[in-house]
């Protein structure tokens, strides 16, 4: 019977009977999906069936044709190939914030020395500009430079800059959780974590990985057991870190050690913050379903 | 449509054929014909400017300092065993190199101004110019970032350095001046050149007919200082000659000129008039960084000067640093953008062929072609790598054979109507006599 076809004029009784039937059909559902999911445990291949003829319908899987992730970027060489041509030449980072930074951005500086390989941190003094910086860190064979950007006594913002020639990227950095606030969170060893990438697809998202790989070593200690995930999803990144272990030989342990933040990508620029490659503005948000990573 | 565009990635240059409303970034539009890749040589070694010399002869400047002779040939394509009746019937290029000089650039000048440069990134010396010679046949000037311009001679299909000279670096641009050369069609004694760059003022300079000296015979000024009594900074991206003011007094040199510089000002020069320019305005928001400059509403030489004195009834493309393609007048009014957001990075190349067809290319890995007048986009084709020149060489639309299921479609379709057109007529007839009965009552 349907809502329209309740005729009845008093509210409260039309409401219950309303109710009434709607739990009727629920129990139902719940009886068909019971029987179901029995004739199913049966014969599994009819279950098979099933989910092969009904897939559902996500924003990720309804995404628009992006050419770049069939052909992706042409030749080897590319941003980055010199560094990964040298690969003995470990990773060397300058870690700083912005000019005039409050307790903050420290903090978040304190996280990252722990996170990021090989890493020195420097306190941004005022009166000197990048590229006197960039020329320092040239000097003594620095490969990147991370830049916190805080704002506001928030920290808003991280900038890559690959050296000594770039590119450079900038990230928003959102929904940041500290390490403390992350229950049965473990401690984070100094060895060197593996790393995974997921879903970096299009030739855009393949530099952004390319960064990463460049920034983490390419040796990791398996003895230690900790592994970095970069988790791209609609061109959101989420930075999480765990510690594994294989418990027996199907299943995996997983301590997470923390911490949780998300990176967007908002700029990749060629060389040190010269010429803009690509550049997030409003109107790309306009199309759900379009994605740039 | 047949492209060569540079693509900087894997070094090579592709040879792109493609029909109008070829677009790759919807699956379902059409697709470019061919792609071929042509001479690779990776990242270091980028092709950097092309130019051609004839209908089969190419020139390009690499970024490790080779400038090279390319020979292109058409070919037959290989179809394997496609249904040759089926396929859309066109050649393509074989491109050959068939000479070489290297060693054209040299980092040392660069290095030693960096130091005061804007620039942030370790200089590297590129080229800035790659032209034939007006009124020459066999005679190709390259200009270089760090100052030095040769004139290559090209005999018995073999590229030597005839002569080197150097000026002031670093350069932006070397323009030559081919306006009066175009118009009387006789051999030219001596090459007139424009140049400049970063605190490096537009200077005007002629070689002699035989290429042994150089002189400067005109510099510019700067502008007077901003309303802060701020020095403007000086930083000339581009220039393009128009032809020299008529009835002019003689005695005096007599060139006038375009450029756009780093801050997005447009300025209008004549030579005649004074170093200063006679116009100067901004026409970006917020002193974004132009990088290009062309004419779009009248007639250009080969080495794209204008072929008309007047200034204020010019059209100009410009592009920025950022992603924008805008198309302005001489007053500094924005007519329109090329691309309308589709473009993501910054062009790198920007080119208008015949007034007709702007060639678009750069760090979005797209080689883009629009209609002019229009604005609106002919073709899109990704190249899977960064661009840094492009040449169109020929515009011609390559017939596609109709398949047989599209046929099937059309008559379906006409079926479809048939139908139609009776379920209309009955529906009409039943409203007809409802309203006949609804009078009646």
């Amino acid at each position: 019977m349907a809502p329209d076809e309740l005729r009845v004029r008093n509210k409260m009784k039309r409401q219950q009977l309303f109710a009434d039937i709607k739990d009727q059909k629920n129990k139902e559902r719940h009886n068909m999906r019971k029987s179901r999911a029995k004739e199913e445990r049966e014969a599994p291949e009819m279950k098979d069936k099933r989910l092969k003829e009904n897939v559902t319908n996500t924003i990720d899987s309804l995404r628009v044709y992006d050419e770049t992730i069939e052909q992706g970027a042409e030749g080897e060489e590319s941003d980055f190939s010199q560094f990964f041509n040298n690969g003995s030449e470990p990773p060397k980072i300058l870690l700083t914030t912005n000019v005039n930074a409050k307790k903050n951005a420290y903090e978040f500086a304190n996280v990252l020395i722990e996170v990021l390989p090989n890493v020195t941190f420097v306190k941004r003094k005022f009166g000197y500009k990048l590229k006197e910086i960039v020329e320092f860190c040239g000097n003594r064979n620095y490969t990147d430079l991370v830049i916190i950007n805080e704002d506001k006594k928030k920290v808003t913002g991280l900038t890559f800059i690959h050296l000594p020639e770039g590119p450079t990227f900038y990230f928003k950095i959102s929904s940041y959780v500290d390490v403390q606030k992350i229950v049965g969170h473990g401690r984070a060893t100094s060895h060197i974590p593996e790393l995974i990438l997921n879903n970096f697809s299009t030739s855009l998202g393949k530099t952004v990985g390319k960064l990463f790989q460049s920034i983490f070593p390419q040796n990791p200690d398996f003895e230690g057991r900790q592994v970095i995930t970069l988790h791209n999803q609609r061109d959101y990144i989420f930075f999480r870190r765990h510690r594994y272990v294989f418990r027996n030989e199907e299943k995996i342990g997983l301590q997470e050690l923390g911490p949780q933040f998300t990176m967007k990508l908002q700029r990749l620029q060629h060389g040190i913050k010269e010429e803009t490659e690509w550049e997030h503005s409003t109107d790309m948000d306009k199309e759900k379903k379009k994605f740039y990573l | 449509m047949r492209l060569l565009v540079a693509c900087d990635d894997s070094g090579s240059i592709k040879e792109v054929v493609c029909n109008r409303k070829t677009d790759t970034s919807i699956q379902k539009a059409l697709q470019p014909l061919h792609v071929g890749v042509h001479l690779s040589e990776g990242l270091h070694s980028r092709v950097q400017d092309m130019a051609l010399i004839s209908e089969t002869l190419l020139v390009v400047s690499r970024a490790n300092g080779l400038v090279q002779l390319i020979e292109i040939n058409q070919v037959a394509r290989d179809l394997g065993d496609k249904n040759v009746d089926l396929e859309p019937k066109f050649e393509i290029s074989d491109l050959k190199v068939i000479s070489s000089v290297q060693g054209l650039l040299d980092d040392a000048p660069l290095l030693s101004i960096h130091k005061n440069s804007k620039k942030r990134s370790k200089p590297r010396d590129g080229f800035v110019a790659l032209r034939l010679v007006p009124g020459y046949t066999n005679r190709i000037l390259c200009a270089t970032k760090s100052g030095q311009i040769h004139i290559l001679s090209l005999h018995d299909r073999s590229l030597q350095i005839l002569k080197s000279h150097r000026v002031t670096a670093p350069l932006e641009f070397a323009q030559i001046y081919d306006n009066v050369v175009s118009k009387q069609k006789k051999k030219s004694t001596s090459v007139t050149l424009a140049y400049g760059g970063e605190e490096n003022l537009v200077k005007i300079v002629r070689i002699s007919g035989n290429f042994e000296t150089m002189e400067k015979i005109w510099e510019a000024k700067n502008v007077s200082n901003d309303r802060l009594d701020l020095k403007v900074p000086v930083w000339p991206m581009k220039l393009r000659f128009l032809d020299p003011v008529p009835d002019a007094d003689s005695s005096k040199v007599n060139f006038q000129f375009v450029t756009i510089n780093h801050l997005g000002h447009l300025r209008n020069y004549q030579t005649t008039r004074g170093r200063k320019p006679i116009s100067s305005q901004p026409l970006l928001a917020k002193n974004e960084i132009a990088t290009q400059l062309q004419v779009i509403n009248c007639d250009l030489t080969p080495l794209n000067n204008v072929k008309s004195a007047r200034f204020d009834d010019l059209k100009f493309v410009i592009a920025d640093s950022k992603k924008n393609v805008l198309s302005v007048d001489s007053s500094a009014n924005v007519l329109g953008k090329f691309g309308n957001g589709d473009i993501t990075g910054s062009p790198s190349f920007v080119n208008v062929v015949d007034q007709k067809y702007l060639l678009e290319g750069g760090l979005d890995s797209y080689a883009r072609v629009f209609d002019v007048s229009s604005r609106e986009p002919l073709c899109k084709c990704y190249m899977g790598a960064k661009l840094s020149s492009m040449l169109l060489l020929d515009d011609e639309e390559i017939d596609l054979p109709q398949s047989e299921t599209t046929g099937k479609k059309r008559v379906f379709k006409q079926r479809d109507e048939k139908v139609e057109a009776i379920e209309n007529e009955e529906i009409w007839q039943a409203l007809e006599s409802s309203a006949k009965k609804a009078k009646k009552d």
